[in-house]
């Protein structure tokens, strides 16, 4: 069996705050495979977008061990960034789009950006095969100033997904979404895995969204409470 | 690098308003720089040469050998060189002052006894000066039953009167004939222009040492040899007042380059601020720390270049106008694009530049990404 994209050991984090330390996190074990589907649920406050954000690298957890792919997850921010660049894509409640751009320019930011190194060409072809993937071929070259909140987030996927990511961590996607557009949002997410292989941890308190995920994983006061493979 | 400047170019594209308005108002601002650099430059040279004019080349000093050295001709030479040389002052003039003589023909009381000058050039040849011109004064001497006509002295007018001083001038062809009218003897000196106010003891110092053998020799103290005094005006309040002039110029541009570099610093951070999502996802996304300095840098750097290139536009359209108004107007030769100007916009516009990426990107850099992206945002 091939190791996980991501696995925390025994992690807990500790916040510094002016009434005393908060335990945001305490004793989380948790390993994400490739081509998995998980659905982190829990109530505001719960610990759910810290366990996300270590996991995604963004943080470093005050105890445990964080391994990548088998090996010890850096610590220092430089040396995660590197990390994070090349395995792990992230998608938020906030869909943070340039509205002036199309969706293409804002799929194609990473290579903007430097962080994924192609040519012109293939970045423009990479990004219109991501924009099929989530339904927007034909809006492409759509101003996203003039695009639904649906298709906005299915752009910020496209985009998330633009750097090839083992793994790709959406923190309450369908939050800014009307009930129909939250479905189609977890039916393209929850569908990753079998389209491109691609392993996704969403975050939601919204249980409907959670039900499409392989495994449940149930958040409460910085522990898991419960963890349920569907 | 290329792939950043094409993500600036196109939403820089999309929404052009603010970067126009910061390279017109940049642009602005460095006509403004110019104009007043020069109007400085020129006003400055202007005051300058009225000082001059009217109080003598600043820090001139005279130097005058004691009579008895009167006949030590190449000694004289020798030591003014080497006083000249010391301070590093050029010789402007040597001159022989003739002993005082009274006219021998009518009208005897017009200008009384009269010393005259005799002056030659720094290497000693006779110094070309408009023999003839008296200042309005008609009057001829009579040495001997032998005449001077009128043509043969100068007496400096108001305008050179700062520099030459109020004596009267004679043609070297008839210093003979004033000296050998009385008993008395020449003075010799030179004329040193030093540019500083406090160097009058280190030359009577300097030439003293020089001097010391031939004072014993003459038996006399090496100071009774020399004798300097400073002879242009001190007019310390005129060139204060020229100074504080050029002070108020300086503070007048730079306060208008630099209000324009706040303004482009100010609107700058403003969008870094609100694009902070942007860079909390550049870095979410793994993007390098160049990469996002970059970003802000490639910005910046396009407003300065737009706004100088207009600004320098503007002002070569406008030279040949600008010149020919200060030649008409104030009689001044104007030329904006002086190097001066261009040293002195080119470290303004490097430090507003490096503002102009340091102040945002700092604001940037200091935010956790995740504060910005979890933040609620439509």
């Amino acid at each position: 069996m091939t190791a996980p994209i991501v696995e925390l050991r025994d992690v807990s984090l500790v916040f510094e705050t002016g009434a005393g330390p908060v335990e945001a996190l305490s004793g989380i074990d948790v390993s994400i495979h490739s081509d998995s589907a998980t659905a982190i649920v829990g109530r505001s406050g719960s610990g759910k977008s810290s366990l996300v954000a270590i996991a995604g690298l963004m943080r470093s957890p005050s105890s445990g061990e964080v391994l990548i792919d088998g090996g010890l997850a850096p610590t220092k921010e430089r040396e995660r960034a590197a990390a994070r660049a090349g395995a792990i894509g992230m998608v938020f409640q906030s869909f943070h789009l340039d509205a002036r751009l199309t969706a293409r320019d804002n799929c194609m930011l990473p290579w903007y950006l430097g962080i994924v190194a192609t040519s012109k060409a293939d970045a423009h072809r990479r990004s219109s095969q991501l924009l099929d993937v989530v339904g927007l071929g034909p809006l492409a070259d759509r101003p996203v100033h003039a695009m639904s909140g649906g298709e906005r987030q299915r752009t910020a996927i496209a985009r998330a997904l633009f750097v090839r990511p083992r793994l790709l961590i959406a923190d309450e996607p369908t939050g800014n979404l009307d009930e129909d557009t939250a479905a189609s949002i977890r039916s393209l997410l929850f569908g990753l895995p079998e389209a491109l292989g691609t392993a996704v941890v969403v975050v939601t308190h919204d249980l409907e969204v959670a039900s499409g995920a392989q495994r449940i994983l149930r958040i409460e006061r910085g522990r898991i409470a419960q963890a349920v493979t569907v | 690098m290329t792939n950043t400047i094409r993500l600036v170019w196109r939403t820089t594209k999309r929404a052009p308003l603010k970067a126009i308005t910061l390279a017109v108002l940049l642009a602005v601002a460095i006509i403004v720089f110019a104009l007043i650099t020069e109007l400085s430059r020129v006003s400055e040279q202007g005051l300058d040469q009225g000082i001059a004019r009217d109080s003598g080349e600043f820090g001139t000093y005279e130097v005058t050998f004691s009579d008895v050295l009167g006949p030590e001709r190449a000694l004289r030479n020798e030591v003014a060189d080497a006083v000249a040389a010391s301070l590093n002052a050029p010789i402007m003039a040597r001159w022989e002052d003739l002993p005082k003589i009274a006219s021998e023909c009518p009208p005897y009381s017009k200008v009384g006894d009269t010393n005259f000058r005799v002056l030659s050039t720094p290497d000693g040849a006779p110094a070309q000066l408009p023999y003839g011109e008296t200042d309005g004064i008609d009057t001829r001497w009579c040495l001997g039953g032998v005449e001077i006509p009128q043509s043969g002295f100068y007496l400096p007018g108001e305008a050179e009167r700062a520099t030459l001083g109020s004596i009267f001038y004679l043609q070297p062809t008839y210093a003979d004939l004033v000296r050998l009218s009385s008993k008395e003897p020449s003075q010799y000196g030179v004329t040193l222009h030093v540019g500083r106010d406090d160097a009058l003891n280190e030359i009577s110092t300097t030439a003293a040492a020089l001097l010391t053998d031939t004072a014993a020799r003459y038996g006399v103290a090496p100071s009774d040899l020399v004798s300097v005094i400073r002879v242009d005006q001190d007019a310390d309040s005129v060139r204060a007042a020229a100074d504080g002039i050029s002070t108020t110029y300086d503070l007048m541009r730079w306060a208008v380059l630099g209000l324009a570099a706040a303004a482009i610093v100010a609107m700058q951070t403003t969008t870094a601020s609100h694009r902070s999502w942007f860079y909390g996802l550049a870095r979410a996304m793994g993007a390098r720390s160049r990469t996002i300095v970059a970003v802000i840098a490639t910005e910046s750097v396009a407003i300065v270049v737009a706004g100088s290139a207009l600004a320098l536009t503007v002002l070569a359209a406008g030279n040949g106008a600008i010149a020919d108004f200060a030649r008409t107007a104030f009689g001044v030769n104007a030329h904006v694009f002086h190097p001066a100007m261009f040293v002195s916009l080119i470290v303004g516009l490097g430090a507003a530049m490096a503002a102009a990426i340091s102040v945002p990107l700092i604001a940037v850099l200091r935010r956790d990404p995740l504060d910005v992206l979890e933040a609620p945002r439509n």
